[in-house]
């Protein structure tokens, strides 16, 4: 006889990877800025709750993002007994094009001051096109030239439109 | 004496340059809401920057046209393509696009458009109606009652944002670290300011807006490996619908326009639930409820009263508590600090014209949006949505770069901009509501300085649980937190017996 289906719904599998993942995130945060902030911020007042003083409230919040932190990476270990390496490697890797994406921002600072910002933002625009053109049936030049258009139309709205000093 | 103000307020907004800002305002929403992928939170980010150096009358004008008119035009690529344009727009397409299909695309988009008229009125008569009320109830709070409220908010938002309620108090409490960053107001202590002099007073908001509900989102589309179709259905009936039949989609309006105003006042529960909430409630009074999803009118309407009502009502919370309703009212809360002006109860005693300008923003963003959506033909929609991803992508994050920057012309904005562009990414990607996040960062100074003054004066954190109103706000935000996990904790040991 065949074993009977389960019916109940099954937890989605990347949920345990989500939850380890922002639990370790939370617990880093959490203890780096609580060593920062008792050498910043001093410590708490001894009658805190008479005189809460400028550390009371990051340190309360800290305690609680600790918690939260160990709570879900807790509750994402539980989860992830059921999941694949392969799950977690597949769900980072369709990270790129918004990680590329970010360093091209990234890059408009540093660009503005060697070439200028009209210069920036149009290389800025030509590669974001590019990236997000890359599906499209549009050849690369044309997406390039458009994007690097854009950059310039609005390089000119702000610059000489709104008379932001770029 | 204040109708007599309303009068006034309204006559100058519509006046050339008012009018101008809102008709602008109007096209811009249409064009963005009816962009898959292309919320209205974003598109309030994008217009953000031309708003610096208005006075703060003309911004709100601009940023309520955009508002109203987005969430209208989110039903355009429901109805059309099958894709909601705006969260609120999900329920739409059920019966939407099925009309469409059948060649009903302008009745369909008739009954949105008209729906979305009643409800943005019926949500607007509830605001103008109610907080003038809470705001004259909230004068009367003490700063323990106003750290309760800001505590209570939170844990609504925790609880009714997407994702879960742990990851929800998770971003929430980020939120608020954010919210505290920068030198103390009493003592002028630094506070994770690490060594530099541009954190120091603090991380503004507009830039963490553009980040998390600008950059976030489109470097979130960017990641996305299936595509959207774009055939638009071919039209065959070109007729509006009939006022009788418009008559019977009356009570369906209202109760729609009622469940948005009522859900859209409610933090962080936002129109995706109001949507769902209203189509469930017409399927359940419904004699054949099989019906539905099967391109019927009233498919249409419930759902489109239902969000654009969400709109007065999301203003609710944010103008009276100064507590955003939604992500679209936390940026809007960035506005009007961007200005010097903190919103809540305090914004009516010291600044009655504003309150009555947005009132009447709002009032001329729906007639407008009326007025401009009616004229509009399906062609046009057809050209707005064959709008390449490659330019409004670039378009899109040129344009969140400069606003960052143009706040006040720092460096440092930018990069704060980016940053959270990253966060909201790992946040969406890792299935972690971003608006709690927001929402602490706009709450922040909020609690810590009613909690900080209510221990001052009365010495004693009992105070808390001792006055009425912040012990029954703690209680319910316990309730609000615990309550689910434990139903939740008991069924599963129920199911597994």
């Amino acid at each position: 006889m065949s074993p009977t289906p389960n019916r109940d719904p099954q937890p989605d599998p990347h949920e345990g990877i989500h939850d380890f993942i922002a639990g370790g995130l939370c617990l880093i945060l959490s203890s780096g800025l609580a060593i920062y902030h008792t050498a910043q911020a001093g410590r708490l007042h001894e009658d805190f709750e008479r005189d809460p003083g400028p550390a009371f409230l990051p340190v309360v919040l800290l305690i609680a993002l600790g918690l939260l932190g160990a709570a879900l990476t807790i509750r994402g270990g539980l989860r992830m007994r059921h999941s694949q390496l392969s799950e977690i490697s597949a769900s980072l890797f369709s990270f790129w094009p918004a990680a590329v994406a970010i360093a091209i921002l990234g890059t408009f600072l540093p660009l503005s001051e060697l070439a200028g910002a009209a210069a920036a933002l149009s290389i800025i625009g030509a590669a974001l096109a590019l990236l997000a053109g890359r599906t499209e049936t549009a050849k690369w030049p044309v997406s390039a030239v458009s994007g690097a258009l854009v950059g310039l139309v609005l390089f000119g709205v702000f610059r000489f439109g709104l008379s932001v000093p770029l | 004496m204040m109708y007599d103000l309303f009068v006034t307020i309204l006559t100058d907004l519509i006046s050339p340059y008012s009018l101008f800002l809102a008709f602008t305002g109007v096209v811009l929403g249409l064009v963005f809401g009816a962009l898959p992928g292309v919320s209205s939170t974003m598109a309030l980010a994008v217009i953000l920057p031309f708003t610096y150096g208005m006075e703060t009358p003309a911004a709100m004008t601009l940023m309520l046209a955009v508002f109203f008119s987005s969430v209208y035009a989110g039903s355009v690529s429901a109805i059309l393509l099958n894709i909601p344009g705006t969260p609120g727009a999900m329920i739409t397409l059920l019966d939407g696009h099925s009309m469409a299909r059948k060649g009903n695309a302008v009745e369909a988009m008739a009954y949105a458009l008209i729906a979305s008229i009643f409800g943005g009125f019926i949500g607007w008569g509830f605001l103008v109606m109610l907080a003038p009320m809470i705001a004259s109830y909230a004068l009367e709070f003490g700063s323990a009652e106003y750290a309760a409220v800001v505590f209570f908010g939170l844990a609504l938002v925790a609880y009714a944002s997407s994702g879960d309620t742990l990851r929800g108090l998770a971003a929430g409490t980020m939120g608020l670290i954010i919210g505290v960053v920068g030198r103390d107001q009493i003592t002028d202590v630094p506070r994770f300011t690490f060594g530099t002099a541009d954190l120091q007073g603090g991380i503004s908001i507009i830039p963490l807006a553009i980040g998390l509900f600008g950059i976030a989102e489109v470097l979130s589309l960017l990641s996305r490996t299936d595509k959207n179709a774009t055939h638009v259905p071919e039209v065959t009936a070109r007729t509006w619908p009939k006022w009788r039949a418009l008559r019977q989609e009356l009570p369906t309006a209202l109760r729609g326009s009622v469940i948005g105003t009522f859900v859209g006042a409610i933090p962080a529960a936002g129109s995706a639930i109001a949507v769902a909430l209203a189509y469930a409630c017409e399927k359940r009074m419904s004699k054949t409820p099989k019906i539905f999803g099967t391109g019927i009118p009233r498919g249409v309407v419930a759902p489109e009263a239902a969000n654009n009502a969400c709109v007065g009502g999301a203003l609710i919370p944010m103008m009276t508590l100064g507590i955003p309703g939604d992500s679209i009212t936390a940026v809007l809360i960035g506005v009007l600090l961007l200005h010097g002006l903190r919103p809540g109860p305090g914004l009516f005693e010291n600044q009655p014209e504003l309150i009555l300008t947005i009132y009447s923003a709002l009032f001329v963003a729906i007639v407008l949006t009326a007025v401009v959506a009616g004229a509009i033909g399906i062609p046009v929609y057809r050209k707005i949505l064959a709008i390449p991803q490659r330019l409004l992508t670039a378009g899109v994050l040129i344009l969140c770069l400069l606003g960052a920057y143009s706040v006040r012309n720092a460096v440092v904005d930018v990069w704060i901009a980016i940053f959270f562009g990253a966060v909201g990414l790992s946040f969406i990607r890792l299935n972690i509501p971003v608006l709690p996040l927001a929402f602490g960062a706009v709450l922040g100074p909020l609690l810590e300085e009613n909690l900080r003054r209510t221990l001052l004066i009365h010495r004693d954190m009992s105070v808390f649980f001792e006055r009425p109103i912040s012990c029954t706000l703690i209680a319910l935000s316990l309730a609000i937190l615990v309550v689910p996990a434990f139903v939740s904790m008991i069924s599963k040991v129920q199911a597994r017996r």
